[in-house]
């Protein structure tokens, strides 16, 4: 009787740790799956609401992808050139993959929306992106992030003199002995001249 | 009748009962214990990556409250009779959460009686129990429109 006492509680305790384990990689996905998606998101929003030159152009203008290096986004300039980005496995901003996200895939989606209703896309331009970047992971569980970008926003204002501007900065953090890096993006809201 | 070695032999096995129930008794309070410190600790970790990624998106959320709120007011050239100061617009869910905005009159607390009056805009994302309140001031320009002043966002503490 004993003997099957402690069993029963050795059995509980064991599958106790594994649903533990099992729960801590879960959320360990969950929250790179995260960290990806704002990642990129930060990425999108500190593009300029649109193409100066080419207000009313949709996607990537001529010459902004180098067809030798397809995957680099160097020449991403304004918010619709990410629409309908697919990274996977996803890359940086210089198309060198991300150490420690295989099997992540990432996509990016920009519309124009209403301010009266921004769940629905809207056909024409009301000063008014919405900005969604979704990340699947290795088990194929979605991460969805939106935000919404303004043509009036501070990022779009035009300098008196041409100026270069930090807008952006890419975070790498090692926590504890983890293998790689984790990527995080960080937008400055305010400006911040180049040195 | 028992003999004395008998009764040696019956104290001996009651002894060694009671030796083995004190062992499954501890060995279970100690699983007991360690099973609960790993519930508990599971719960502190899984609240914790809650409040941050709350935080996080309360974050998005709030800093696309301006974006909104900008966005409405450049496309109303009425707005200083449209909104109140300090008036929170109706919540826009986004996200997991909600924002809102208002425009506060930092001269006089009255949008519309002057339209070169600057004003500030109060983006506030709610994501959970996180909340993100950013602000930046509109000043009209030479061109009669609203801009949003160089390096006047801010994140504010105490809305």
């Amino acid at each position: 009787m004993s003997v099957f006492f402690v069993g029963v509680l050795a059995v509980g305790a064991t599958r106790l740790v594994g649903s533990f384990s099992l729960a801590t990689t879960i959320q360990g996905e969950q929250a790179r799956a995260r960290n990806l998606a704002e990642l990129f998101l930060t990425e999108v929003l500190r593009a300029r609401y649109a193409q100066p030159d080419e207000p009313d152009h949709w996607g990537l203008e001529d010459g902004e992808v180098d067809p030798n290096d397809p995957l680099n986004r160097d020449g991403y300039n304004d918010l619709d050139d990410y629409d309908g980005l697919v990274s996977q496995p996803p890359c940086d901003r210089n198309g060198l993959p991300l150490d420690g996200y295989a099997g992540y895939g990432v996509s990016v989606e920009v519309k124009y929306v209403d301010p009266v209703n921004i769940d629905v896309a809207s056909a024409l331009d009301c000063k008014l992106k919405r900005i969604q970047v979704t990340v699947s992971d290795p088990k194929g569980k979605t991460t969805t992030l939106r935000a919404l970008r303004s043509s009036a926003s501070a990022n779009d204002n035009i300098p008196q003199a041409a100026t270069t501007y930090v807008t952006w900065a890419d975070v790498r953090l090692r926590l504890g002995d983890e293998p790689q890096p984790r990527r995080r993006g960080a937008n400055l809201f305010n400006r911040v001249v180049a040195p | 009748m028992t003999s004395r070695r008998d009764i040696s032999l019956s104290r001996h096995g009651r002894k060694a009962r009671g030796s083995a129930y004190v062992f499954i008794v501890g060995a279970a309070m100690l699983l007991s214990v360690i099973g609960l410190g790993i519930v508990a600790a599971s719960r502190l970790q899984v609240r914790a990556q809650g409040l941050s990624r709350d935080a996080e998106e309360a974050s998005f959320t709030a800093s696309s409250a301006v974006e909104h709120g900008l966005a409405t007011i450049a496309n109303n050239p009425g707005w200083r009779t449209s909104y109140t100061h300090g008036v929170w617009t109706a919540s826009i869910s986004l996200n997991r959460g909600t924002f809102t905005w208002k425009l506060v009159d930092q001269h006089d607390n009255n949008l519309a009686n002057n339209n070169s009056h600057s004003a500030r805009l109060y983006g506030k994302g709610v994501v959970g129990a996180a909340t993100r309140v950013y602000s930046v001031l509109l000043e009209v320009g030479a061109d009669s429109l609203v801009h949003v002043q160089p390096a006047s966002w801010r994140t504010e503490l105490n809305e």
